[in-house]
């Protein structure tokens, strides 16, 4: 413990002159992707503080966008010299996602969540496909910032811990660093120019907008019945919502409190607080998903409001506010009126 | 967080064995990127025009306390002022978002990293400066520049 994994892991640089040529070659064509990362970190309103320079020369910065600065000056939104990840700045204690699923190989939270010093605490995390994640300058596992465990598994847009401002820092930030083996080595690639994200611009994992439903107004129930609801949410997020499998199931659930027992659950719903997992089976990213599910007038007549947020089952609830703060306004009657 | 020496014949290599031919547009290997994306994080702001003369520091700017005043090169027109302070870490990022707006200069971004950090901030009626925040040696490097990419 106490060594940061880069220092662990012999690194080779091999992409600055490919780049160069493949860019030359290629132009600025739209650019698609064809990974299945996502972002770190679940506010969609972070954005990026510096990406990697893929040029290892001192002083020359080949940026992401395929730019080269001579200047070895820092420029925002870009690049600084010898940067090996990308900097995402966020406040102290900001929740962190693993950006795809995989295993925790190694980390550290010794240190303190503002401890300078050329170590800090991090999360390693290797995926499937050979590549690791690096999560770096977390906060100290005393103050909540590690998580995960070593062997741990962890689910795609899984919690692992807390943001901070550990080892080198100049300021709260994400470093984030995603890695190929090769050999006995680990090779830094920039996920930005090779694409590795689900989406292009990449996004977080898990974020949904409303669209519509079948009743923006209010339902009448009368009491004892069941009228049946539906409403669309589309997927802003980078991860696919899937209607089965756990954890990760994409479902619609009581809110404010959450998983609160529903006093308009109808039969169909799996349990007090969920009304229903997605209708469709996978709901790609930029897709429309369609939530279908009874509610039962159960209630005394009355005046109510009943809040959902939708739920990553096991991993995450969504931002609700970016829903519109969905909620259903109900009036429940007696059969007579 | 830096890295390693380059392995200059690994280059070379690469070089070669990606002939023009070889490099398939649209699906570079990975770690060898091949289009440049499009739609931006975060767009450069236009670069300030070169002044014919280096603007004065305000009266009454923030200045770290114990930092010390550093010469700027004279050829250097966009580097307004310059000093180094003996804080580590982010003491003097922490201070600068705080010093900065309550005397007058609003930040119109904040950009933290490793061993870097800019502040971007508005200089009512005049323009965007920006402070450079870097690591130097076992302290910190303070630079007040013109707004730039």
């Amino acid at each position: 413990m106490g060594v940061p994994a880069m220092t662990r892991l012999a690194r080779v640089a091999t992409t600055s002159v490919l780049a160069a040529i493949a860019i030359l070659l290629v132009g600025a064509g739209a650019a698609l992707a064809i990974g299945d990362y996502t972002l770190p970190y679940y506010s969609p309103g972070v954005t990026l503080s510096y990406g990697v320079d893929r040029d290892p020369r001192p002083g020359v910065q080949l940026d992401w966008t395929g730019h080269t600065w001579n200047d070895g000056t820092p420029h925002w939104g870009r690049v600084y010299d010898n940067h090996t990840g990308a900097d995402y700045p966020m406040a102290l204690r900001t929740q962190l996602a693993a950006a795809k699923g995989g295993i925790v190989v190694d980390l550290e939270g010794g240190f303190g969540t503002q401890e300078f010093g050329e170590f800090g605490n991090f999360v390693q995390v290797r995926h499937a496909d050979g590549r690791h994640t690096l999560y770096y300058h977390l906060a100290s596992a005393v103050d909540g910032g590690i998580v995960v465990a070593v062997n741990q598994a962890v689910s795609a847009g899984q919690w692992l811990g807390l943001s901070g401002c550990s080892g080198i820092c100049n300021g709260p930030h994400l470093h984030f660093e995603l890695l190929v083996e090769q050999g006995q080595n680990l090779v830094w690639v920039d996920p930005l120019p090779a694409r590795l994200y689900t989406t292009w611009p990449p996004r977080v994992p898990f974020l949904a907008s409303y669209v519509r439903e079948s009743n923006p107004g209010t339902e009448v129930i009368q009491r004892g019945r069941t009228i049946t609801h539906w409403v669309e949410f589309r997927n802003v997020g980078g991860r696919t919502w899937r209607s089965a499998g756990y954890p990760g199931r994409i479902a619609l659930g009581t809110w404010n409190p959450a998983k609160h027992a529903s006093r308009f659950r109808a039969s169909d719903w799996p349990s007090s607080w969920l009304a229903t997992p997605v209708d469709h089976a996978a709901v790609s990213p930029n897709g429309t998903g369609r939530f279908t599910f009874g509610l039962r007038g159960a209630a005394s007549p009355g005046s109510y409001r009943e809040t959902f947020n939708l739920i990553s089952e096991g991993l995450r609830w969504f931002d609700h506010g970016h829903l519109g703060g969905y909620y259903i306004p109900i009036v429940v009657t007696n059969l007579t009126e | 967080m830096r890295r390693c020496q380059p392995r200059q014949t690994v280059l070379l290599l690469l070089l070669l064995v990606c002939g023009v031919a070889a490099c398939e547009p649209g699906a570079a290997p990975e770690g060898g990127e091949a289009s440049t994306p499009t739609e931006a994080v975060a767009s450069p702001s236009v670069v300030s025009a070169i002044p014919v003369e280096r603007p004065a520091l305000p009266d009454g700017f923030p200045v770290l306390p114990g930092a010390r005043s550093e010469a700027v090169p004279d050829d250097d027109l966009s580097t307004i002022a310059r000093w180094t302070s003996d804080e580590i870490g982010s003491v003097a990022y922490d201070y600068y978002i705080e010093a900065l707006p309550a005397a007058g200069y609003p930040t119109m971004g904040l950009y933290p990293g490793g061993a870097v950090a800019i502040i971007r901030f508005e200089v009512p009626g005049t323009a965007i400066w920006q402070l450079v925040l870097t690591r130097d040696g076992d302290g910190t490097g303070i630079e007040v520049r013109l707004d730039q990419p």
